[in-house]
């Protein structure tokens, strides 16, 4: 831990925060409004980093990654969301990429990672089923070897952006007769083939940020297969540490809980609570308090000297994940019953309050995906506190 | 989750461990068994180890101003589960020594015998009655006090008591009072952390004044104030840590039912959350202790910010880990109950979490994010 950067780190920052800030207005805008991002909006801000190696820094410096200390990697993370950036795609650049770069072989390297980086492929994740949620080793979705093609059938479910995705990467049973972690394979497949079909789901919301894939006899080329045929728990393994240290960016949170300070400080008084409201003014200051806890905690795990133990990542998942949701929790209080008046332009200020609800609603999910906060909690009781 | 620690800070955990293991050699734990005799005892050797002298004499140096080694000495009593008020007295009256701004001669001579271990000192700061603080009058050639100052903290040996009194000219000056003096009443409680509290009342004390006619000593108030809360916040997370691994062991070991208690995923979770908390606090903690080392124009702040986790962990874990004991857990003969009762008392010491969000709460805008990395 440390409280100051070094000479050229704050250089670096700088120099980050100078490309950043350069980029096109009209999307730093849409992200600073957090209104919905389009598919190209989302492309844009990929390429935009990509355009100066800046979209996948944590990956082999081979494939566009960066010789960096994790404090810079923080660094990185912590100004993309200051600059209102879209947020890099955690499905490309944290969960395939990585697998792809780690157990593919040269020619899936070549073929999906320079593609996969400037999201000329758009990926999706195709791993829980209506069956199978925490205990995603119980899939069910098959694929059987024919020739020289696999031969898929099944569903998968809650897959974000499936409809708008160009490739899925699958967990798939290959082997049903052994222990269920030991007949999976891990599979690319491109979602144009035929035998796919994609049915968005509607969130609680009103949103379809997710769907059901369905796959109906699909035929895969087997060197799509990433590494060996049942060994695709292992990489699903290291795929969900990664998801599991990615799915709570506290910098967006922090950007999220900025916002709302600076607008409630600006409010009028008599259109609703503002900073001026004692209770308001000690929330926010708690939740800033705390997302400081959380980020000491991040930079004590990056920081770590000893073998590097994951352990932290689930202290992190689970906790960021609650302080997210306390920051959507806290402005629908702010809004009170003006929440109701959800798509009514007459309500202007703050500016979330129409969306305060739905927004809220959405985020009951963090503590969902990326792993339960009680798996969170049965990973600390067992793997640290020996219990 | 791994704390990097450098060879020296090793050095001084180790030696201070082995302080203790002596001294825990005949009870289970120090709470509830110590006695004056041992409690003095272990002070001395903290003396003797330069503990003192570490802390509030290390470093002439600016950037490095010996709180981190208070840190270091803080965490290990609480783990010790330590009945020495080190903390309450050495630090605290040595820090606010230290930083006042100017002083008297006096000061740098009780500092030396602070530091030397030779002098335990009492912190006699917060008045019985806020509406009735202290007083200090100039009257014949000498200053005396008047005033009554509950709690104040004391060690078996209470040498000498520094005391925060107000002026005739309305500032608040420090003053120094021999116990052994006509004038000063010395009552003693066993608290219910077994911790001695005390009541001082001084009637016309006659005191030997540390500052300055006319210095203001509320900003060093403030921020010794600070400093020793962050050292208490540390002592917090070094019980926690120790009550934490009892907890588990005995989630491990007890059965009922024909199975551990541990087979109940109620508890694990339950475990799971108490080691969120106690993570969260050690990182906000370490970091203050480095504002306090390092920044210390931003200690109030800091301390604020370690005081608000903190306290509530102490408050969460205290009220966990007796349940999670059963019966045991609400016995005096049982060491968890007393890791309980001093984390409720550190609770208090640490001040209420809703005060220290009013504070951080009135620099809200003055900055858009909190910066961890400047």
């Amino acid at each position: 831990m440390q409280l100051h950067l070094s000479e050229d780190d704050v250089q670096f920052r700088g120099d980050l925060r100078a490309y950043f800030e350069a980029a096109p207005e009209e999307l730093r805008a849409a992200v600073r409004s957090n209104r919905e991002l389009s598919r190209d909006q989302v492309v844009e801000g990929m390429r935009f980093l990509n355009a100066a190696g800046l979209a996948v820094p944590h990956w082999p410096l081979d494939w566009g990654g960066r010789d960096w200390s994790p404090l810079r990697h923080h660094l990185w993370h912590l100004e993309v969301h200051r600059a209102c950036l879209p947020r890099p795609s955690v499905l490309n650049g944290n969960l395939v990429g990585p697998v792809i770069f780690t157990f593919g072989n040269q020619g899936q390297k070549e073929r999906f990672l320079p593609a996969t980086a400037n999201m000329d492929i758009w990926w999706c994740q195709g791993f829980s089923e209506p069956g199978s949620g925490s205990d995603l080793a119980s899939v069910r979705t098959t694929a059987t070897l024919d020739g020289d093609e696999f031969v898929v059938n099944g569903q998968k479910t809650w897959t974000t952006t499936a409809d708008l995705a160009d490739w899925i990467f699958l967990l798939v049973r290959t082997d049903p007769s052994v222990k269920k972690q030991r007949g999976i394979s891990f599979l690319l497949a491109d979602m144009r083939s035929p035998g796919i079909t994609v049915r968005p789901i509607e969130l609680i919301d009103g949103s379809h940020e997710v769907c059901d894939v369905f796959f109906d006899d699909v035929r895969v080329p087997a060197n799509q297969l990433i590494g060996e045929m049942n060994r695709g728990w292992d990489y699903a393994k290291s795929l969900l540490g990664a998801e599991r240290a990615n799915t709570a960016p506290i910098g967006q949170t922090k950007r999220w809980l900025a916002q709302a300070k600076s607008e409630l400080a600006r409010a009028q008084e008599g259109a609703g609570p503002t900073l001026a409201d004692p209770w308001v003014a000690s929330r926010l200051a708690d939740l800033e308090n705390e997302l400081a806890a959380l980020e000491l905690t991040l930079i004590r795990a990056q920081t770590d000297e000893s073998d590097k133990d994951s352990s932290a990542v689930s202290i992190l998942k689970l906790r960021a994940t609650e302080l997210e949701q306390a920051v959507s929790e806290l402005l629908v209080d702010v809004v009170g019953a003006r929440a109701l008046l959800v798509g009514d332009p007459a309500v202007i200020s703050p500016s979330w309050s129409t969306t305060s609800a739905p927004t809220y609603l959405n985020n009951r999910k963090a503590s969902i995906y990326g792993g339960s906060s009680e798996v969170q909690r049965q990973i600390i009781a067992k793997s640290i506190l020996g219990l | 989750m791994h704390v990097n620690t450098s060879v020296e800070d090793r050095a001084l955990q180790d030696a201070i461990r082995t302080i203790y293991a002596r001294a825990n050699a005949t009870s289970t734990h120090r709470r509830g068994a110590a006695t004056d005799r041992t409690t003095r005892a272990t002070f001395a050797a903290l003396g003797d180890l330069g503990a003192n002298a570490l802390v509030l004499e290390g470093s002439s140096d600016v950037a490095h101003r010996g709180y981190a080694e208070a840190g270091i000495v803080a965490e290990e009593l609480g783990r010790a589960l330590a009945p020495e008020p080190w903390i309450e007295t050495v630090l605290h009256a040595g820090t606010l020594l230290r930083e006042l701004e100017t002083a008297r001669p006096e000061r740098d001579v009780l500092i030396s015998s602070i530091a030397g271990g030779r002098l335990v000192p009492g912190l006699a700061e917060v008045d019985a009655l806020e509406s009735a603080p202290t007083e200090a009058t100039w009257s014949a050639g000498a200053w005396s006090l008047r005033g009554v100052k509950a709690p104040v903290a004391v060690a078996p040996e209470l040498g000498t008591i520094v005391v925060a009194a107000r002026t005739p000219g309305g500032t608040t000056g420090i003053f120094q009072v021999d116990p052994a003096l006509d004038g000063i009443e010395v009552l003693r409680y066993r608290s219910f952390d077994t911790s001695t509290v005390c009541r001082i009342t001084f009637e016309d004390a006659p005191a030997v004044p540390l500052t300055a006619d006319g210095f203001d000593a509320t900003p060093a108030l403030a921020r010794a104030r600070a400093i020793t809360r962050i050292a208490l916040a540390r002592e917090a997370v070094g019980i926690m840590d120790a009550a934490l691994q009892r907890t588990t062991e005995y989630l491990r070991t007890r059965h009922q039912f024909g199975v551990p208690l541990s087979s109940f995923q109620a508890l694990t979770f339950r475990a799971a959350d108490m080691y969120v908390e106690v993570e969260l606090s050690r990182s906000v903690v370490l970091w203050a202790t480095m504002i306090a080392d390092e920044e210390p124009t931003q200690v109030l702040d800091a301390a604020a910010r370690a005081a608000a986790v903190a306290t509530r962990a102490c408050r969460h874990l205290s009220k966990e880990i007796v349940q999670m004991h059963g019966g045991l857990g609400i016995t005096a003969e049982h060491p968890i109950a007393h890791h309980a009762s001093r984390l409720l008392a550190l609770g208090t010491l640490l001040g209420r979490r809703e005060e220290h969000l009013d504070q951080l709460a009135r620099s809200l805008t003055l900055y858009d994010t909190v910066e961890l990395l400047t």
